[in-house]
């Protein structure tokens, strides 16, 4: 929803929040909040996971040296 | 804004905030650059996205809560009175100074045509934030979970370095008022506190394998890649002016400020709205540069990546009074930083076992330290603030901040937090992550793809 539907009207009258939806601000908050601490779980798992299978692999110190890619 | 004079000092000011802004993202490409050529090929890429990500994760607890704490904390609670209302408690609501223009619901926190300067302002100092996480991770690099650091990273970022700040770098904080404690341009709030908590975390952390012999001999794990390292500590250096102009404020009335009657003078200032001017700084740093350039590769016989670093820790040192300094001055006493935070890397890296992989806890945090003491004694007797009741600028009051700085709102938390996660089990990488290197799946999948390809290709 337009928080600004005139330029000419809305600035005499001193319009100043410009942004859609204001007043609506606390649920774009939470839905940030909520993806801020999703994404910490998500990839705190994912990065555990990772590292579980690449130490299952064995690999010693110089091995990455034949995974050099050439190109 | 109804008048040209007022549209212009406004719009300047907006505009010069924004400036620093951009030339601050440099030390963030400096840094990751730095990290990314200090470490090992095995580890290049998730080193990267661990200096990469903090960006994100900083930026969104900012706007969530690092700007609120910054304008809230600024009484301690319960240790200085607000010259503003008297309060000695949070600072919350009441006008200008206070927390509730850095709520995140607050209509100062979006495009607000009645603002320009909220937002830069803001964006100033969350450029000193992720300059804050970034000293951080540098220091643990190859063998910290990226995960942990985040959580690192969001506490120094948004949390401690905040809270000093509010403290003492804020016109009205209680160190500035009681302590006389004056840190121009951040030797204490930024570098001194993240070298003591890159030092804390550390200490749990523990050194990389092979680092020491089994003797305890330390042994150099040097930069694989100098060029790298090179132009990120020049990018470093670039983006450090923006730093620079970023702690002044471009254009203030001291005269109604402090309540001269009928004085008008316009100057820039620094954080506490006292005057310097820009001119004058800028000599103080290249000075101060020189400095610690001269002494480092002094000290160190030469050696590139300790000459550079010592560049940036003669700043550092000089920093906190390079508003008033000579520039000579300013280049004695960011040598002597230089050779006392060399010689303490060296001893404590010895004696404690601390592998700090790029240098980071001296170059931040001794050179931090050393700076805040020397400008107690060199600015002895300056008024810390142009607010009456304030007290002068001196020796014991820098020293006490310092400690704050380094140990209770540095060292202490990176311990503590570094604890809890090692207990967990979430600090460090399996040891044959670490061995194999974490960069091993994307190189292997790489190297499939293409011998893949040149399969095709025959």
């Amino acid at each position: 929803m337009a928080t600004v539907t005139s330029w000419t009207e809305s600035l005499p009258e001193g319009v100043t929040q410009v942004y859609p939806f204001v007043g609506t601000e606390w649920i774009w908050l939470l839905i940030a909040v909520i993806f801020w601490l999703t994404w910490h779980v998500k990839t705190a798992a994912g990065e555990s996971q990772e590292h579980d299978e690449l130490a299952s692999k064995g690999k010693g110190a110089s091995d990455y040296k034949n995974n050099v890619a050439g190109w | 804004m109804d008048n040209e004079l007022t549209a212009l000092t406004t719009i300047f000011t907006e505009f010069y905030y924004w400036i620093t802004v951009v030339l601050m993202f440099l030390i963030h490409v400096g840094f990751c650059m730095y990290e990314v050529g200090v470490s090992r090929h095995k580890n290049h890429l998730h080193t990267l996205m661990k200096n990469t990500m903090l960006i994100p994760l900083v930026t969104v607890t900012w706007f969530f809560f690092g700007w609120w704490i910054y304008w809230a904390f600024v009484n301690g609670p319960f240790i200085g009175t607000s010259i503003m209302d008297g309060n000695t408690g949070l600072q919350l609501g009441g006008g200008f100074g206070a927390n509730e223009m850095a709520d995140p619901l607050d209509p100062l926190m979006a495009i607000n045509l009645g603002d320009h300067i909220m937002g830069v302002f803001w964006a100033a100092f969350l450029l000193f934030s992720w300059t804050a996480a970034s000293i951080v991770s540098g220091a643990v690099i190859e063998r910290i979970r990226t995960a942990a650091f985040g959580i690192c990273a969001i506490a120094i970022g948004s949390v401690f370095w905040s809270i000093d700040a509010s403290w003492g770098w804020h016109f009205d904080g209680w160190m500035v008022k009681i302590l006389g404690y004056h840190d121009a341009y951040a030797s204490g709030v930024i570098h001194a506190v993240c070298g003591g908590f890159a030092l804390g975390i550390l200490a749990v952390l523990g050194p990389r394998i092979g680092k020491f012999a089994a003797d305890g001999t330390p042994r150099n794990i040097g930069p694989r890649n100098p060029w790298l390292v090179t132009i990120g500590l020049f990018l470093i250096y670039t983006g450090f002016w923006g730093f620079y102009a970023a702690c002044n404020i471009p254009i203030f009335d001291l005269g109604p400020e402090y309540g001269m009657e009928g004085v008008t003078y316009f100057t820039a200032t620094n954080i506490y709205v006292t005057p310097t001017t820009l001119s004058g700084i800028t000599m103080n740093f290249l000075l101060s540069l020189s400095g610690g350039l001269l002494a480092g590769y002094w000290i160190s016989k030469g050696d590139p990546f300790w000459t550079y670093s010592s560049g940036l820790a003669g700043i550092i040192c000089a920093s906190a009074g390079n508003d008033l300094y000579h520039p000579l001055q300013a280049m004695i006493i960011a040598a002597i930083g230089v050779v006392i935070a060399y010689r303490l890397h060296y001893w404590v890296e010895r004696r404690f076992k601390i592998d700090d992989a790029v240098g980071a806890v001296a170059v931040h945090g001794y050179a931090g330290v050393v700076g805040l003491v020397i400008c107690g004694f060199v600015l002895w007797g300056y008024p810390s603030s142009g607010y009456e009741g304030y007290a002068a600028i001196n020796p014991i009051g820098m020293i006490i901040g310092a400690i704050i700085m380094f140990g209770l709102l540095g060292f202490l938390p990176g311990w503590i937090i570094a604890k809890i996660l090692d207990s967990a089990g979430k600090l460090r990488i399996p040891r044959e992550v670490e061995i194999a290197g974490l960069d091993f799946n994307y190189m292997e999948a790489s190297k499939a793809d293409e011998d893949a390809v040149v399969a095709d290709e025959k």
